[in-house]
C-alpha cells in the first residue's frame, strides 16, 4: 500500500490533492509541477519558481468539492494578487475547514478538457472511464468505460469509442491530441487501480490537452 | 464414478427421479418428459408411495435402491432436500438437479446456505435450487419442465427459468435447436463459470448463449468467458439496463457510471456479444452456427427491389457496415450479365427480371470485392424464386463468405425457403435483420482479432 494511502487511511479520510498528485507520480503518471505552501513568503517563492500566472487551491480533508466551496482561484496575475488569494483561502479555516495549507500550479492555458477516472465495481472490479471533461460531462455523459488492467491497445479502443472521438483527432484547425500520452495514462492508472485496492473512486477532472502530454488539473482519489 | 461432473448432469447413465408421482404435480411431469424424451439411460423414481408410475417400478427409499445412478432430479418440499443430498452423497451420486423451490428467492437465505453447505460436505454438484432443469436434446435427456427442444447447436444457459421456458416455445415454433439446455435458477453452485468451459469443449456446441440478469464472481467470470470465447462465440442478453445513480458515490466518475454500461465494458473484455432479445438471438445463433465469418467490414446488399433493400443498407451502415459503391472494374463485370435497368450501385438491384443466372454470377462477382452479401428476394407469384435460391446457394458454396437472405414472403417462397434451409443458407425475414446479423458476424471476427489484446492479469 503507498504510504500516503496507508496514514489517510489512518486518520479516515481521503488523500489530499498533494498526496493524490504524489500517488500518481510515483506510479507514473505525468503530473503539473506543483508545491504546497502554507505562509505568504513560501506563496511568493513558489509562484515565481513557476512564473506568473499561477493557480491556488485549497488543501483540506474536510473539503471535497473545492470549486463549489470557493476553494479554486485561477489565473493569479501578481504577487498582490496571490497574497490576496492565500488570504481568502485560508479564510475557509473559520468556516471550521481543517487547512492544510494552499497547493500552487503554474496556470496552463487551454482548449479542450477530457476527463479520467476510476470506481471499483464490486463484480468486475476497478473500471477505468474516459470521456470529455470539465462540466459537459454530466450533460453528454458522452464516456467510455473499460475494465482494469488495460492494456494500450484497449486503451486506445476507449479513445476510439467516445462519440466525440473526431474531436482527439483534432478537427476546425485545432491541434490532435497526444494519444499515445493519454493511452498510456489510462494504462498506468488502471494498473495502478489493480494493486492499490483500497482506493474507491478517482476522479482526474479536467485534464488539458496538451501538444504533447496532457495536464491534470485536478485529482481527487476517495478511499 | 464419471470423469466429468458435467457428465453425470448431461449424459447420465442412470438417473434417479425424487418428487411427487402424482399426475399433474410437477415431479411426474418431469419424470414424464423424461419418459416421453426417450433417453436410453434408466430412470428410478422413488417415493415413499411405490408401485409403478409411467412403466417404472417406483422405489420406496433411496438407500433401498441397488441399481447404479449418476445424477439425482430432485423435486421434493425445501425441507426433504438436505437430507436427500446426504443420501444422493452415500449412493455415489455427484449431481443433482433441484427443481424445488422455497430457498433465496423467497428470502429463505438459511435454508440455501444450510443446502450448499450439506452438498458440498456431501461431495454433490447442485444444479438449482428453483430452476427448471437442464436438456440434452441430442441424447434425448430432458429432466426439466419446459417445453423439449430440438437438437441443434446452441447451448443456452439461462439465470430465469420462466425466460427459458419462453425462448423455447419460440424456438420450437420456429425450428431452431438446442445442444444443451440449463436453467440455474438460484445458482447455489453451479452457473456460468462452471458451464462455460465445459460447453466451450462440448463437441455439439457451435455457440453459447448466456441470459444473465446478474453476475456473482465477475472477475472470475470474465477469464472463463474470455477462455470459452476463444473457441466459441459467447452471446449474452443481460436484462436490467438500470440508470447511472443507485451508486453511492463521491466522484463524478462513480455517480455517472451506470450499470449497464460496467456489464457492456465486462462484455468487450470478455469477448461476448451482447443482443437485445430472443429475435436477435435466435437470428444470430444461427448464422453463427451455420455461416463462416466475414474477414471485414465491407457488406454487399444484392436484391431485386429497391425499397427493401435501402432499408437493408441504412441498416447496415447504422450498425457500422461499411455499404461503400461497387469499383468501377466489378461494376463493368456485373454489367455484362444484366438487365440494362439494374443497378449498380450498392444496393445493388437486379430488377425483377432476374432469375437464378442473375443472382449467381452477380453474387459471385461483388463477393470478389465485398466481405459478406444480403441477398434480398421480394417475389412475385410468376418469379422463380426456387432458382434464385438455387443461385444464392450456388454462389454461397462457390465464394465461401457469409450471404444472409431474405425472401418475401409468404406462401410463394416457402419452397425456396426449403431449398435454402437444406442447404444451410440462413433467411430472416427482413433484410434488416440481415444486416444486424451481419454486424455481430463482423463483430465476432473482431472479437477473435482484439481477444488476446484484453488483458486481465
Amino acid at each position: 500500500m503507498h504510504p500516503s494511502i496507508e496514514k489517510a487511511k489512518e486518520q479516515g479520510r481521503h488523500l489530499l490533492e498533494p498526496e493524490a498528485l504524489g500517488l500518481l507520480q510515483d506510479h507514473g503518471i505525468a503530473v503539473p509541477r506543483h508545491a504546497v505552501v502554507r505562509a505568504e513568503n513560501e506563496v511568493l517563492e513558489a509562484a515565481d519558481g513557476f512564473g506568473w500566472p499561477v493557480v491556488m487551491k485549497i488543501v483540506s480533508p474536510d473539503i471535497l468539492h473545492k470549486t463549489e466551496s470557493g476553494g479554486v482561484i485561477l489565473n493569479i496575475q501578481n504577487e498582490k494578487q496571490a497574497i490576496d488569494a492565500f488570504s481568502r483561502l485560508t479564510s475557509l479555516r473559520s468556516g471550521g475547514a481543517r487547512v492544510e495549507g494552499c497547493i500552487i500550479y503554474p496556470y496552463q492555458s487551454h482548449d479542450l478538457e477530457f476527463s479520467v477516472g476510476m470506481l471499483r465495481d464490486p463484480q468486475f472490479g476497478p473500471v477505468i472511464t474516459f470521456g470529455l471533461g470539465g462540466v459537459w460531462i454530466e450533460v453528454f455523459r458522452d464516456i467510455t468505460y473499460g475494465i482494469a488492467p488495460l492494456s494500450h491497445e484497449e486503451a486506445d479502443d476507449m479513445l476510439q469509442s467516445v462519440r466525440a472521438h473526431s474531436i482527439l483527432e483534432g478537427m476546425r484547425g485545432r491541434a490532435p491530441a497526444d494519444r499515445q500520452a493519454l493511452c498510456d495514462l489510462l494504462v498506468r492508472l488502471s494498473r495502478m487501480a489493480m494493486n492499490e485496492t483500497a482506493i474507491q473512486e478517482i476522479d482526474l477532472n479536467p485534464i488539458f490537452q496538451l501538444e504533447q502530454g496532457y495536464f491534470i488539473a485536478d485529482a481527487r482519489v476517495i478511499l | 464414478m464419471r470423469e466429468d461432473i458435467f457428465d453425470s448432469f448431461f449424459t447420465p447413465e442412470g438417473v434417479v427421479f425424487l418428487g411427487s408421482i402424482k399426475p399433474g404435480k410437477i415431479g411426474y411431469e418431469i419424470l414424464k418428459s423424461m419418459n416421453e424424451g426417450g433417453h436410453e439411460g434408466k430412470v428410478y423414481p422413488v417415493n415413499p408411495s411405490g408401485g409403478e408410475v409411467l412403466g417404472y417400478p417406483v422405489w420406496t427409499t433411496l438407500s433401498e435402491l441397488q441399481e447404479r445412478a449418476d445424477l439425482a432430479v430432485i423435486s421434493l418440499p425445501q425441507r426433504a432436500v438436505g437430507d436427500t443430498i446426504v443420501e444422493c452423497g452415500k449412493k455415489g451420486i455427484r449431481a443433482a438437479i433441484i427443481i424445488s423451490s422455497g430457498f433465496s428467492e423467497v428470502g429463505n437465505r438459511e435454508a440455501e446456505n444450510d443446502l450448499v453447505a450439506v452438498a458440498k460436505k456431501s461431495g454433490v454438484r447442485v444444479i438449482g435450487p428453483n430452476c427448471a432443469g437442464l436438456m440434452n436434446p441430442w441424447i434425448r435427456h430432458f429432466p426439466s419442465i419446459e417445453v423439449r427442444a430440438l437438437p441443434g447447436h446452441t447451448a443456452f444457459v439461462t439465470q430465469s427459468g420462466a425466460f427459458g421456458g419462453a425462448t423455447l416455445g419460440l424456438a420450437e415454433e420456429r425450428g431452431f435447436g438446442f445442444s444443451k439446455f440449463v436453467s440455474y435458477g438460484n445458482r447455489c453452485d453451479v452457473g456460468e463459470i462452471e458451464l462455460l468451459p465445459y460447453l466451450a469443449d462440448d463437441p455439439q456446441t457451435r455457440v453459447i448463449v448466456l441470459y444473465i440478469e446478474g453476475i456473482d464472481r465477475g472477475r472470475e467470470f470474465l477469464r472463463v468467458a474470455q477462455t470459452a470465447s476463444r473457441k466459441k462465440p459467447v452471446v449474452a442478453i443481460k436484462s436490467g439496463r438500470t440508470q447511472a445513480g443507485t451508486r453511492a458515490a463521491s466522484s463524478h466518475t462513480g455517480t455517472l457510471a451506470g450499470i449497464d454500461q460496467i456489464y457492456d465494458a465486462a462484455f468487450r473484455k470478455a469477448g461476448i456479444i451482447r443482443v437485445e432479445g430472443i429475435e436477435e438471438m435466435f437470428d444470430l445463433c444461427q448464422a453463427l452456427s451455420q455461416c463462416p465469418l466475414p474477414q471485414g467490414n465491407r457488406v454487399a446488399i444484392v436484391t431485386n427491389s429497391g425499397g427493401p433493400g435501402i432499408l437493408a443498407a441504412d441498416q447496415a451502415e447504422r450498425l457500422g457496415l461499411d455499404v461503400a459503391e461497387p469499383s468501377h472494374s466489378l461494376q463493368e463485370s456485373l454489367k455484362a450479365g444484366l438487365s440494362p435497368h439494374a443497378s449498380l450501385k450498392n444496393p445493388i438491384d437486379l430488377t425483377v427480371e432476374s432469375g437464378y443466372e442473375e443472382y449467381r454470377t452477380a453474387l459471385e462477382h461483388v463477393l470478389s470485392e465485398y466481405d459478406a452479401a444480403v441477398a434480398i428476394n421480394v417475389a412475385t407469384p410468376y418469379l422463380d424464386s426456387n432458382g434464385i435460391a438455387r443461385g444464392v446457394i450456388d454462389a454461397s458454396e462457390k465464394c465461401g463468405k457469409p450471404i444472409i437472405t431474405n425472401f418475401m414472403a409468404g406462401r410463394i417462397v416457402r419452397k425456396a425457403l426449403r431449398l435454402l434451409d437444406e442447404a444451410g443458407i440462413v433467411h430472416l425475414a427482413t433484410g434488416e435483420r440481415c444486416s444486424f446479423v451481419l454486424s455481430k458476424l463482423a463483430e465476432r471476427k473482431r472479437i477473435l482479432e482484439r481477444i488476446d489484446v484484453a488483458s486481465l492479469d
